[in-house]
């Protein structure tokens, strides 16, 4: 008897040990990428595990993308993360969990023979994972968009979801304003116009603070392409992720550089 | 504008064409008064900056010249403030002080394209695949506009690289494998980028107030000392950067001139962000964003902000004890900065400089090169 209880004891002590091992190690945010040949294998433990890939692969191989959320507002997308025992504030993370992936590169540069169909792999691998929300891929120019086509509603239904940045802009609103407030004033008007609140994610280059905006052309445009338009100005190789936080029930904009 | 000085400028447009300018008077570091100013065809006007001072003219974004700005720049654009913009002006500058019975003159350059490329190049395009070519230009000052939009571009086998014009300038396909060459040209006006002669002097006596040239020669500096200027802002409410520290730094050795070059940032060893947690709407920090300054003639630099937007700070201050994480947290960067004389030549800083701004329960602490500043800020 008196051996069978020292073996339960030491059993309890060592799941202890490995819980807090669980906790102290957060799940990395960028995605880890492995060559054979001409295929190449991306895997990502993030739990938000779309936008993590779309970053990885656009730093990886220095190409502009930009990814938009869908919103997150069945419960049943949500993951509640607070800690065992706290009162209040209850803090949601979408639903997600590990991806991964294969495409085709070339042997020698371990360039995608075509990004574009390397992104339309993630979003079938992320479909098969069965996680919240669906996306499709629009390329236009040198960007490749990454925007949300449905998601649950509160009460559970497959909802048709109108991307963020469709909405439509007047350029000339943002004529006289230098890059940085070209950009603050357009993810307010899209806040404004569509009944969410956006911010601004990172600090952004100083020289934004130095040029002004100047459209290319007068005709009202999408977010999307106006946001292009103060990206290219900038003369920096930038990509951008818009995030939707369910616990504030917000969007953050984060630009990167690529 | 202190103890009796004040600095007139006299414009003058010398051709037909009317000309719509935006006067940016750069008084105090991060801080511009844009003043608009139409001339018709062969007209001149006098620009008096007491008179402006005093009279409280609002600018082009409602703020006033404040009467305490004594020393500073006027960087003369067209009315768009797009640089790229070009303009046909002649100008001169006086400093009088009528108390002393002195006076004396400024120094007046043109800025403008002088080192025309293209980026990136070499440039890798896909068979099938689209490529976004850019344009940029090295003005006088060390900036780099685009000139994408602006330039006419083209391919020297058109069966193997093909670029666009129009609508999506610069925009490159790949039609077959191969190598080739592709190419912009922009139409720069005479004139362009050149230092302008200097306009005759005035016969009156020279004073101390004097400012010093903007066409000194450069040297190649040693070191900097960095130290605190401001907090980002007061109000959390009215912007983004509450929680970011503002450092100015000055390049050494003192006695060498660096006005007119410029420093800028790249990223280096990797950074480390220990407030992200997995889930986060804030994705850890990158690395350094790729900032450019421009040197003062005071050899000073900056600001350079350092920390956390202001709702990330919020976010992981509230976020990160109901998670049952723990505060302090911090995001490290280092910064590889680069040098630049107007002249051309550059200097690469030996080591990497540290970043770090932590979040606690009770508000934030920034470091820039071992300067530490903190202050008190609950998110909301």
């Amino acid at each position: 008897m008196n051996i069978r209880a020292s073996s339960r004891l030491l059993f309890a002590t060592c799941t202890i040990i490995l819980t807090l091992v669980a906790h102290a190690t957060e799940a990395s945010w960028e995605g880890s990428l492995e060559y054979v040949g001409s295929t190449a294998t991306f895997t990502t433990q993030a739990t938000r595990c779309l936008p993590s890939t779309v970053y990885t692969l656009s730093r990886a191989f220095h190409l502009r993308t930009g990814y938009e959320d869908a919103p997150v507002e069945f419960a049943g997308d949500m993951i509640d993360v607070t800690a065992p025992g706290r009162k209040g504030l209850r803090i949601l993370i979408p639903r997600g969990g590990p991806l991964s992936l294969r495409f085709e590169v070339d042997a020698v540069t371990h360039k995608p023979l075509s990004f574009a169909s390397t992104l339309n792999e993630a979003l079938t691998a992320y479909r098969s994972f069965g996680y919240p929300g669906s996306y499709r891929l629009t390329v236009k120019d040198a960007w490749f968009y990454i925007v949300p086509s449905s998601a649950r509603s509160r009460a559970g239904t497959d909802t048709q979801v109108t991307p963020l940045f469709d909405a439509e802009l007047r350029p000339e609103e943002l004529r006289h304003l230098t890059l940085d407030d070209a950009l603050e004033k357009a993810l307010s008007v899209v806040g404004a116009r569509t009944g969410n609140k956006i911010v601004l994610g990172r600090r952004l280059p100083n020289q934004w603070g130095t040029v002004y905006f100047s459209p290319n052309s007068a005709a009202s445009a999408t977010a999307r392409d106006v946001i292009e338009q103060i990206m290219d100005a900038s003369g920096s190789p930038i990509s951008w992720l818009l995030l939707y936080d369910p616990t504030f029930h917000y969007y953050v904009f984060t630009p990167y550089l690529v | 504008m202190s103890n009796g000085f004040d600095t007139m400028y006299s414009l003058w447009n010398p051709g037909e064409k009317a000309e719509d300018l935006l006067l940016n008077f750069h008084y105090a570091p991060g801080k511009t008064y844009s003043l608009p100013v139409h001339l018709d065809g062969h007209t001149q006007s006098m620009i008096d900056l007491k008179q402006l001072a005093m009279q409280g003219t609002p600018d082009v974004h409602g703020q006033m010249l404040p009467m305490t700005a004594t020393s500073g720049a006027l960087v003369i654009t067209g009315a768009s403030g797009d640089v790229r913009d070009t303009i046909n002006l002649a100008i001169s500058s006086g400093i009088y002080n009528p108390v002393t019975a002195t006076c004396g003159y400024g120094c007046e350059t043109c800025n403008g394209c002088t080192n025309f490329g293209v980026s990136p190049d070499p440039a890798y395009i896909g068979f099938g695949q689209n490529y976004q070519l850019n344009s940029y230009c090295v003005w006088e000052d060390g900036t780099e506009p685009d000139y994408t939009g602006s330039s006419d571009w083209g391919s020297n086998d058109t069966s193997i690289v093909t670029v666009q014009n129009s609508p999506q300038w610069g925009l490159a396909y790949g039609e077959s494998p191969g190598d080739t060459s592709c190419s912009a040209s922009f139409y720069a006006p005479a004139n362009m980028g050149q230092i302008c002669a200097p306009l005759p002097l005035p016969q009156c006596q020279n004073t101390s107030a004097q400012p010093s040239s903007s066409t000194s020669v450069c040297g190649s500096p040693s070191g900097e000392t960095t130290a605190f200027y401001q907090w980002g802002d007061n109000d959390p409410r009215v912007n983004y950067d509450a929680a970011a520290a503002g450092y100015i730094q000055t390049l050494s050795p003192t006695s060498s001139a660096y006005g007119g070059g410029t420093v800028t940032e790249s990223d280096a060893s990797p950074s480390t962000d220990s407030c992200y947690f997995d889930g986060s709407a804030y994705p850890p920090t990158g690395g350094v964003m790729g900032s450019t300054w421009q040197v003062g003639s005071d050899s000073r630099w900056g600001p350079d902000y350092v920390g956390w937007v202001y709702a990330e700070f919020a976010y992981y201050q509230t976020v990160r004890p109901q998670r049952g994480l723990s505060l302090p947290c911090s995001g490290t960067l280092f910064q590889k900065l680069t040098f630049k004389c107007p002249q051309g030549g550059t200097y690469v800083y030996d080591t990497p400089v540290v970043l770090q701004s932590t979040i606690s329960s009770s508000g934030i602490t920034d470091t820039r090169e071992g300067q530490t500043v903190a202050r008190q800020l609950i998110g909301q």
